[in-house]
């Protein structure tokens, strides 16, 4: 390493002389000497503007700037600036996973300063450099006008009726994340932390015939190597497919495969270390698309978890008929079928993945990760690992977007914990952004056969698919994604009659997985644009179609789910209003239209991904003396507000201030067990698990405040920050004293727990279960498009998105997640692929090349509300995170072939396609 | 994280130390604004042990020379944006994000090293690879020969210098001299400039455009911001009445080097319709994009036509 230097930094108005190598940039000094870890790091070469501070007042990426030539230069950070941006941010909502705000305020901060009143243009090209993956960035740019224009929001309050639901509380850690005093993973260290790298493969097929370590652990600096030999359990996070391990044991099934692991003084130590491991591969033949893999002359997998010899590449395979199909289409006036091909695409949350291990002098293992299952990977640890689950303890820092990609055990986590076993000292891994692209676990490639039939007066008569599903080199959640891409289509349009056939593959790519809509959003789009279709050739208008074919709530689908509550035709209602479909539909120039898509989503699932007797989610309530309350719960708060829902479901329980209630969640030694943040199961689940939770204890308050007053218990009154008397509110007792006189009563420390147990649900058949869900969203958007003709250049110009959340118990955090889920389908219909080259490389693992959509071309998204009051849901609440994002992509194909009369079967959308399609030669 | 290291940094205080620094050091490399090569050094594309850094070496400043204007080398590009020069503010203000333009110069724009998906990726990816010409291998990956690197010269501001006839002025150990930016570029992206190894780049002249002249400069990229262009295209136009005095059209980010087209035979004749759409089928013919940098070649070079003709039409509407 080249010989440190001293640097003369000054940084927020303080002078700082730190000893520093002279190549580091000034992201490393300030986040790695400095300690100032508000400044974040989401891609290190200048593509994500995470790291972005002030340099003279300039917005300056502090890591393409170099340390020693900041010298002599005022250097601001997120820790130096005042509250006045921060504030209006988290008024107007627009935080959720917290880690681009950072580098957003400091941009927006520079703005201000140079330009006082800027327009909002200015301020979308003034963040164009600052990527938030979560908020869709309309109200970041509402936040920075407001401050512009001394605009301050206040709050909703609660619904009527309502102590808490229905108001816009703040999230807890919204103000600590924009200011970047939250810690993410990465911003933890311990004393005497090693760095740990991976060195992973350069095959996309290939047996691994030796390694040879000798050299890496010679090096200075090294203190453990670990290989696929050293943790050779298979493992998934379903149980039935262990179908990997944290290295490869004996061939390498895609490029980036992970092979050894070291842990070294530094990062840079580790990445000599791992260039002096020598590998012996003997490359294979590599199965890189589907039609290869389903031919088979070559083997992904040879032999399954069991041991049994395999003969093919298909992993999985569902096949399921409900209703007369044949006699549907038989009575059918016109059928659509065609071929639809839905490009893979990644999560590319704004924090990469990190892990940090230590274990303890007396055996016991921490792993802090920012994953979204710390129950899955705590199980997965301990048998990994080979060690007592009972010694392990995860903990989820805060977690910068997930979205499913953080979902299930990663090498990282298995890999940091080997090696600080073997180092006897903690290890940190943190992934560069091409590893969090090699991780993936995201959308999968899909190509699909469908066939949809409509009698004259638009009925809906039979739909049949066929889908062949790119899984990468492992299972993950691959067997789910499989059902799901038949089980979740039979709503809210009502199929009568449906067949599907289902079949994943294995390749040598990395693996997919669940991302944000999981396993719907492809065939979704195949579906929507069929009906869209078929409206046209029965001259019908498409929201006509999808209104006469509305499965109606408290219904069976043909599959057998039962879904209480359908809000389809509200939804419609509501997109069609705030469009002016009716008066502009038809009537737009060449080039303009108007499209409609729909699309309904679980609320968490009634099968577990470890069937127990046990519930799928705890919450814990302890009460202290100053009258506050901890609520816990291993639910993980990954940006999309759960903490916030578990602090709104016992204030609105209990009357308590939400500022008086912390939430400790995601920690596994501290709370009860949550399964985790996916499947849109949270606010359902968790929020029961709260209620139920409260309730006990409210009874229990009621009784001691009863007795003390000497009055029957329904005459106390539930209120707002003080409990009443019915018949004189001004007796009236503070919450915090009620909760002392309760603990006095009980003469114990007052605890309460509730729980959410999974009832039995599903169709009668086997896979029955798989899809049933409590309850069920739905969603409908109109997107309104421009297409240049002569280039192919297409345009988003508005969208309005309606979700029937059952009921928004906090109406800006859902609106956000709505906003959220349209601003991630448009990246995936208009830009986003996670493809490879004839190696298997992957094209794009830069953020650069990858190319998530900017603040200056996402469209408006216009998210409107509409509430159902589910019976299955805490207070008729249901999902809200990952349905919203379905409709989007069929709602842009549908307006393009609106605007152009072009019919775009795949995904993305690119101009060069478009314009090839519209000269005729696509 | 993409560490680095290996280097030391020597800080300039003029364009004459700044060329002596470099030649007394092994392996240097001059640094500006540093968006360009700090991204290069944490791929391991270039590995230098000494940077030279010029940012405060170069002069920053906009002289009026009469018949010329003389820009600092040293200008970051979001100051360039706000100078209101025609062609150019508006080529710089495309540049990437205005992180980018922050601490991106003129000069390292002018310098831009050309990108290619084959060789703009980390070592490991590039080691799975087997490298290419211009780095660890022997072929080009794009055309499969030897003869030369085609990465894509991607600068926003080049095709705009070409039609305003920029000269560069140069300091090297030997003296200064001024080139016609045109005479510099070379279709080879491992030398897309023909100078001297140490030669910098101290300003950029720009003669003084005839009143009445109009240009234009678009941009193709796939998002509003932080990308780097899949097409440029600059337009100059002077008419007098329909009649064409003055016409320069460069085409940029489709190879390795961005070129004027040849349009002279247009001087002289009515710019009327079929003119325009003469010209836009000449970009068609001229622009054969390689397959270097994103985006579908043929679709390129038909959206070139489409640029080349929008802009005319709108220059000549201008009128
Ligand atoms: C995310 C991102 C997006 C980008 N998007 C764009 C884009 O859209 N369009 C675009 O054109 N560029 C883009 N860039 C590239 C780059 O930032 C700009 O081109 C910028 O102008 C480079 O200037 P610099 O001062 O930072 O150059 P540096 O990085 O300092 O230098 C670049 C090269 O030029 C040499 N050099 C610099 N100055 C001189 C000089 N005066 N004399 C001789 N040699 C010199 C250096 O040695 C180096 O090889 C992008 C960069 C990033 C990171
Ligand atoms: S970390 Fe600096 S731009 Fe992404
Ligand atoms: S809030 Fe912007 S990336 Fe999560």
């Amino acid at each position: 390493m080249a010989e440190p230097v001293v640097l003369h930094l000054r940084v927020n108005g303080q002078e700082h002389a730190v000893l520093a190598p002279a190549a580091w940039t000034l992201l490393e000094v300030l986040r790695y000497q400095l300690d100032l870890t508000g400044t974040k790091q989401g891609c290190d070469k200048g593509d994500c503007g995470a790291c972005t501070v002030l340099v003279d007042g300039r917005p300056t990426l502090s890591c393409l700037t170099l340390a020693v030539l900041a010298q002599g230069q005022e250097v601001r950070t997120v820790e130096g600036l005042d509250r006045r941006l921060a504030r209006a941010f988290e008024a107007a909502g627009a935080v959720q996973c917290g880690f681009c705000q950072p580098g957003m305020l400091m941009s927006a901060q520079a703005l201000l300063e140079r330009e006082p009143q800027p327009a909002e243009a200015q301020v979308r090209q003034a963040l164009g450099g600052n990527l938030c993956r979560c908020t869709g960035y309309g109200r970041i740019v509402q936040a920075v006008l407001d401050v512009a224009q001394g605009v301050e929001r206040l709050p909703s309050p609660p619904a009527p009726g309502h102590l808490a639901v229905g108001a816009d509380l703040p999230r807890p850690d919204s103000l600590g994340k924009l200011l970047g005093e939250v810690p993410f993973t990465d911003d933890l260290s311990l004393p005497g932390m090693l760095h740990g790298r991976i060195l992973r493969s350069p095959h996309a097929h290939a047996r691994i015939r030796g390694i040879d370590l000798s050299a890496a652990h010679a090096l200075p600096g090294v203190h453990a190597l670990v290989t696929g030999a050293d943790l050779p359990t298979p493992y998934c996070v379903i149980p039935w497919t262990p179908d990997e391990t944290a290295l490869c044991t004996d061939k390498v099934r895609y490029v980036g495969d992970g092979v050894v692991a070291v842990a070294a003084r530094d990062e840079e130590t580790a990445d000599a270390a791992l260039r002096l491991v020598k590998v012996d591969y003997e490359p294979l033949p590599a199965v890189l698309d589907l039609d290869t893999a389903e031919a088979a002359p070559a083997l992904v997998h040879e032999v399954d978890w069991k041991g049994r010899a395999r003969r093919d590449n298909c992993c999985k395979e569902v096949a399921m008929a409900f209703g007369e199909v044949d006699a549907g289409f038989a009575a059918a006036d016109a059928v659509v079928e065609d071929t639809w091909f839905y490009e893979g695409n990644t999560h590319a949350p704004i924090e990469p993945h990190c892990a940090l291990a230590r274990w303890d002098a007396a055996g016991n293992l921490t792993v802090w990760s920012a994953t979204q299952v710390p129950h899955y990977l705590h199980k997965t640890l301990a048998e990994v690992l080979a060690v007592d689950p009972a010694r392990v303890r995860v903990v989820r820092p805060a977690v910068g977007g997930a979205f499913g990609g953080k979902s299930e055990p990663f090498d990282l986590e298995l890999c940091a914990a080997a090696l600080a076993r073997q180092a006897g000292r903690p290890v940190k891994i943190l992934y560069t952004r091409e590893e969090v692209f090699l991780a993936h676990r995201g959308r999968h490639p899909m190509e699909l056969r469908l066939r949809l039939g409509a009698t004259a007066d638009g009925r809906l008569t039979a739909c049949e698919s066929d889908i062949r599903v790119d899984g990468g080199a492992y299972h993950s959640f691959g067997m789910v994604t499989t059902w799901y891409s038949g089980q979740l289509l039979t709503g809210p349009v009502h199929l009568p009659a449906y067949r599907y056939r289902s079949r994943r593959f294995y390749t040598n790519k990395p693996c997919c997985g669940p991302k944000r809509g999981h396993g719907t959003v492809q065939p979704r789009f195949a579906l929507e644009c069929a009906i869209d279709e078929l409206a046209v050739r029965l001259g019908l208008d498409p929201i006509e179609l999808r209104r006469r074919n509305a499965l109606p709530s408290g219904s069976h689908t043909i599959n057998e789910l039962y879904v209480p509550t359908v809000g389809l035709l509200p939804c419609l209602d509501a997109v069609e209003a705030a469009s002016g479909w009716k008066e502009r539909r038809g009537k737009l120039p060449f080039g303009r239209g108007l499209g409609v898509a729909v699309s309904m989503y679980i609320s968490g699932t009634a099968y577990p991904i470890h069937p127990t007797d046990m519930p799928q989610s705890g919450v814990q309530l302890l009460a202290d003396r100053s009258g506050r309350i901890t609520v816990s719960c291993g639910a993980a708060e990954i940006g999309q507000g759960s903490d916030a829902m578990l602090i709104t479901v016992v204030s609105e329980e209990l009357g308590i201030d939400p500022e008086a209630v912390r939430v400790v969640t995601g920690d596994t030694d501290l709370t009860p067990v949550d399964l985790g943040s996916y499947s849109s199961r949270v606010t359902l689940m968790c929020g029961l698990a709260a209620q139920e939770a409260a309730r006990d204890l409210r009874g229990r308050m009621v009784a001691a405040l009863a007795r003390r007053w000497g009055v029957a218990e329904d005459q106390v009154v539930v209120g707002r920050g003080a409990w009443f008397l019915r018949t004189d509110p001004g007796r009236s007792a503070p919450v915090a004293e009620v909760l002392r006189l309760a603990e006095g009563a009980e003469g114990r420390p007052l605890v309460a727990v509730g729980a959410y147990r999974t009832r039995k649900l599903g169709g009668s058949y086997p896979g029955g279960t798989i899809g049933a869900s409590p309850a069920y969203s739905t969603t409908a958007h109109v997107a309104e498009v421009e297409v240049d003709p002569q280039t192919g250049h297409l345009r988003v110009v508005q969208v309005w998105a309606a979700h029937d959340c059952g009921r928004a118990l906090n109406p800006k955090l859902v609106a956000g997640q709505v906003e959220g889920s349209v601003a991630m389908g448009y990246g995936e219909a208009l830009i986003e692929a996670q493809t490879y080259d004839e190696g298997g490389r992957l094209r794009a693992p830069s953020l650069l090349e990858y190319g998530l959509p900017t603040a200056v071309e996402s469209p408006p998204v216009q998210a409107i509300l509409v509430e159902t009051l589910d019976p299955q849901g805490p207070y008729g609440a249901k999902e809200a995170g990952e349905g919203p994002l379905h409709p989007i992509i069929p709602a842009i194909g549908n307006a393009i072939f609106d605007a152009v009369g072009v019919r775009l079967r795949r995904t993305p959308f690119r101009p060069a396609d478009l314009l090839a399609a519209l000269q005729g030669t696509g | 994280m993409l560490r680095m290291q290996g280097f030391t940094v020597q800080v300039a205080r003029s364009p004459e130390e700044a060329v002596a620094l470099y030649a007394a050091a092994p392996d240097a490399a001059f640094i500006a604004g540093g968006t360009d090569l700090l991204p290069e050094i944490k791929l391991g594309l270039s590995q230098p042990r000494t940077l030279v850094a010029i940012g405060t070496a170069l002069p920053a400043t906009v002289q009026d020379e009469g018949a010329d204007l003389v820009l600092g080398a040293g200008l970051r590009l979001e100051q360039v944006a706000a100078l209101g020069l025609p062609a150019l503010s508006a080529a710089a203000a495309h540049v990437g994000s205005p992180q980018v333009r922050a601490a991106g110069t003129l000069g390292g724009n002018v310098m831009l090293s050309p990108r290619c998906m084959y060789y703009n990726q980390t070592p490991a990816w590039r080691a799975s690879l087997g490298g290419c010409m211009r780095a660890e291998g022997p072929l080009c990956r794009v055309t499969g020969s030897a003869a030369r690197c085609v990465a894509t010269q991607c600068s926003d501001t080049l095709p705009a210098l070409l039609v305003l006839g920029a000269r560069l002025r140069l300091c090297s150990p030997a003296g200064t001299r001024e080139v016609p930016l045109a005479d510099l570029l070379r279709y080879d992206g491992m030398r897309p400039m023909d100078l001297a190894p140490g030669e910098l780049l101290t300003h950029v002249i720009l003669p003084r455009p005839a009143p009445g002249t109009r240009c234009r400069v678009d941009k193709l990229a796939a998002r509003g911001s932080i990308d780097f262009p899949m097409l440029v295209t600059a337009v100059l136009l002077r008419l007098r009445g329909a009649v064409v005095e003055e016409l320069r059209i460069a085409v940029g980010a489709v190879s390795p080097q961005p070129r004027l087209l040849p349009v002279d035979a247009w001087v002289g004749r009515p710019l009327h319709e079929a003119a325009v759409g003469e010209l836009a089928d000449l970009a068609w013919q001229k622009v054969r994009p390689v397959a270097s940098v994103e985006g579908d070649v043929a679709w390129r070079r038909e959206v070139a036509r489409v640029t080349v003709r929008r802009a005319l039409e709108s220059l000549r509407a201008e009128a």
